[in-house]
């Protein structure tokens, strides 16, 4: 970029008289600490880092490419040295001589401890080849809501043309794929195909960016997410109503009303093993609570592989007005768990292989009320609490892609592809929803 | 779980231990400054968001019902309530006033009902198996002079740990302990107190020693009376609640652990 775009919402913090003090695997903590520490960037423990370093081989003496790439579990705001993976780049990229195709990819997982350098335990995790494979030096995969609503819209791939233009970029669109080493020989294809581009958008799940340094991957990342925050923000703006537009008003007595139910609630969601419960009566989530679309885009389930994880398939949506006695509450739970369940029995019975593991808890994790708030349940505080942030997160994401519903959808969704023909998706209001046997795949 | 007196002595410690096993904390006290610090110290241990304060009076419905009410805000709802507030009515002369005896009834009986009469709510709103554990004494099976108001009030608890067992069951458990004197960390031990018992049974001490030197003359007197001969440690307590309280006793109710190194025994010989 011939001048540095000026940012309306993020701010860049890199430092540079920290970062000069930095070895070059610091640098990389410093700037994944950056990127992590911004929950407009990526969510909790989401997304991840890399950066391809030349070292000397302790077995040889001759130096070599090692891809640091942030390890499995872990988040990148706290992130230090001993969260990276180390791998013989060369190692990694030849991977390509023992891959078996799609229907065997999960194979080559086993492969990754074996590309290892030094005496490294971390774990490498999923994502590993998608940046061995990027031909860059500094490589950014982040889950920003600003960009799984590109990601997830039905019109996603003709708004970020429009946006490329805009701005001035040249973001690459890849259709849904899985986690794994088949959306890495995708991204290898992706960008070979399209040479000078500068990002990639994973239709239904995130952004790829770069940088030939780590100070250039930083403001390339933060420079790309800011302007996708202007692009959707100023087309939510435009529409003016989000979720299909108001239906019902908050419950005055909405925090009262939260402390009766949420014991009743924990004990619903805590049918297998205790859980932990977290409320929120945050105004994002009341707007998309009390909106008429709430319900059908709650049942649809969420798009990003990360907030899938902690929400599960979907939310449980009680249906109940605000309007009425508080006194029925109850009984509208139970007849929505009892759906729940039952829905959640038929989805893993109709994707279940012989050798998927057992059925999970079919209890929510996430408890959606009208008129009231959102409450999310996990094994501890912590797990609770980040499950409600992620269910905002994805809240901000069918927002984002609903406000740039232009009233048409094309005949093939863009996130359509190899993995998932365009009739295993599901769609309301622009917003496109992971196929449940993708998610059941995740 | 809510530890109601968390903030010394038996409820600190059983505070402490369960961070350490991973639990939930809400620590309720008299005093919210105190409680706040043992939260803190159980935060060090758990994680930065397994403890929290609230402050208490078991004399009043109206704050029981907001620990309660900060309990399910924080996490959701509670499993185990466990209370180790009660008082100990002394006098430098020995001589318990009406009042102490009316208020050692109210904090250390009717308390505890009205703490189990609120809780129960929120356990039969959440329908899972819970449990309770209230704090009993040696002294309410083993009688002696001079401790009546106590003790009474603790042979009333003892009933009542047995009576609740009964009304709350299937859904929640109900037992309790039945500790031989912990003066380590106990706010029942005004140096008053310790000069009054040390009189009592005869045991020389100096003015000039600290209150510590004192506690610890008598705590080793109650030690040489048992069949352990060791004090017995507020960690000791902590250990049995949360054993009857806790997973591991899911068909134990209506009871109360002895942690008195073996005193009735003794005593019988």
């Amino acid at each position: 970029m011939a001048s540095t775009p000026k940012l309306h919402y993020l701010e860049d913090r890199w430092d540079e008289a920290v970062a000069s003090t930095l070895d070059p695997a610091e640098l990389l903590c410093y700037r994944s600490n950056l990127l992590g520490s911004d929950l407009r960037l990526t969510n909790f423990g989401g997304g991840n880092t890399s950066s391809k370093l030349e070292e000397i081989d302790p077995l040889d003496g001759e130096l070599k490419t090692v891809l640091w790439v942030k390890g499995s579990g872990g988040d990148l705001g706290s992130i230090k040295r001993s969260g990276f993976a180390t791998l013989y780049l060369d190692k990694v990229l030849a991977l390509t001589k023992s891959y078996k195709g799609v229907e065997r990819e999960d194979e080559i997982v086993a492969m990754y401890s074996l590309c290892t350098f030094g005496n490294n335990p971390v774990a490498a995790s999923i994502d590993t080849p998608l940046h061995g494979f990027l031909p860059f030096p500094h490589v950014d995969h982040l889950h920003p809501d600003w960009g799984i609503a590109l990601a997830a819209s039905a019109n996603g791939r003709e708004k970020m043309e429009e946006f490329n233009t805009r701005f001035g970029h040249k973001l690459v669109w890849l259709p849904w794929q899985r986690p794994g080493f088949e959306l890495a020989m995708m991204l290898k294809r992706g960008v070979e195909e399209v040479p000078g581009c500068d990002g990639v958008v994973l239709g239904g799940h995130g952004l790829f960016t770069w940088g030939q340094t780590q100070r250039e991957s930083y403001l390339n990342t933060i420079t790309i997410v800011d302007q996708l925050g202007q692009f959707v923000l100023e087309h939510g703006a435009k529409k003016g109503v989000s979720f299909g537009g108001v239906k019902h008003t908050s419950h005055e007595d909405r925090q009262a009303i939260a402390l009766k139910l949420m014991p009743l609630l924990r004990g619903r969601a805590s049918a297998k093993q205790r859980v932990i419960g977290s409320f929120t009566d945050a105004p994002d989530v009341l707007a998309f609570i009390n909106s008429h679309s709430a319900q059908k885009l709650a049942h649809l389930g969420t798009s990003c592989p990360d907030h899938f994880i902690r929400t599960k398939i979907r939310p449980l949506f009680v249906d109940w007005d605000p309007k009425t006695d508080a006194a029925g509450l109850e009984a509208k739970v139970d007849e929505a768990l009892a759906t729940y369940r039952k829905e959640y029995a038929e989805y893993y019975n109709a994707h279940a292989l012989k050798d998927s593991p057992a059925m999970r808890d079919a209890s929510p994790t996430v408890v959606l009320v009208p008129g009231v708030g959102m409450f999310s349940f996990g094994k501890n505080k912590a797990e609770s609490r980040i499950t409600g942030e992620f269910y905002i997160n994805a809240i901000h994401v069918m927002e984002g892609a609903g406000g740039m519903d232009e009233g048409s959808c094309p005949p093939v969704l863009p996130q359509s592809g190899h993995a998932a023909p365009t009739s295993a998706f599901s769609l309301h209001e622009n917003y496109v929803a992971l196929p449940p046997r993708e998610a059941f795949r995740i | 779980m809510l530890v109601v007196g968390g903030a010394s002595g038996i409820g600190r410690e059983t505070v402490l231990l369960a961070a350490e096993r991973g639990a939930h904390i809400v620590v309720a006290d008299l005093s919210v400054d105190a409680a706040q610090k043992v939260a803190d110290e159980a935060k060090k241990i758990g994680g930065a968001e397994c403890a929290v304060a609230v402050a208490i009076d078991i004399r009043k419905r109206e704050t029981i019902r907001e620990a309660l009410k900060a309990a399910v805000t924080a996490f959701g709802g509670i499993d185990i309530l466990i209370n180790t507030a009660a008082m100990f009515p002394s006098s430098p002369d020995g001589i318990i006033t009406d009042a102490q005896w009316a208020i050692t009834l109210e904090v250390n009986v009717t308390g505890n009902y009205l703490l189990t009469d609120e809780a129960e709510k929120v356990f039969k709103t959440q329908g899972l198996p819970s449990s309770i554990v209230l704090t009993s004494s040696a002294n309410a099976v083993v009688p002696k002079r001079g401790t009546e108001a106590y003790d009474v009030s603790k042979a009333a608890l003892s009933h009542l740990v047995r009576e609740l067992a009964v009304t709350y069951s299937p859904l929640i458990r109900v037992n309790g302990i039945s500790p031989a004197t912990v003066v380590k960390g106990s706010t029942m031990f005004p140096r008053d107190r310790v000069k009054a018992s040390l009189a009592k049974y005869n045991i020389a001490f100096e003015e000039s020693q600290t209150d510590d030197e004192l506690r610890n003359s008598l705590a080793m007197f109650y030690a040489k009376r048992t069949l352990t001969h060791v004090p017995i440690d507020p960690k000791d307590c902590a250990e049995a609640i949360l054993f009857v309280g806790g997973p591991r006793a899911p068909v134990t109710t209506g009871h109360l652990i002895p942690v008195d190194g073996g005193l009735t025994e003794a005593y019988l010989r």
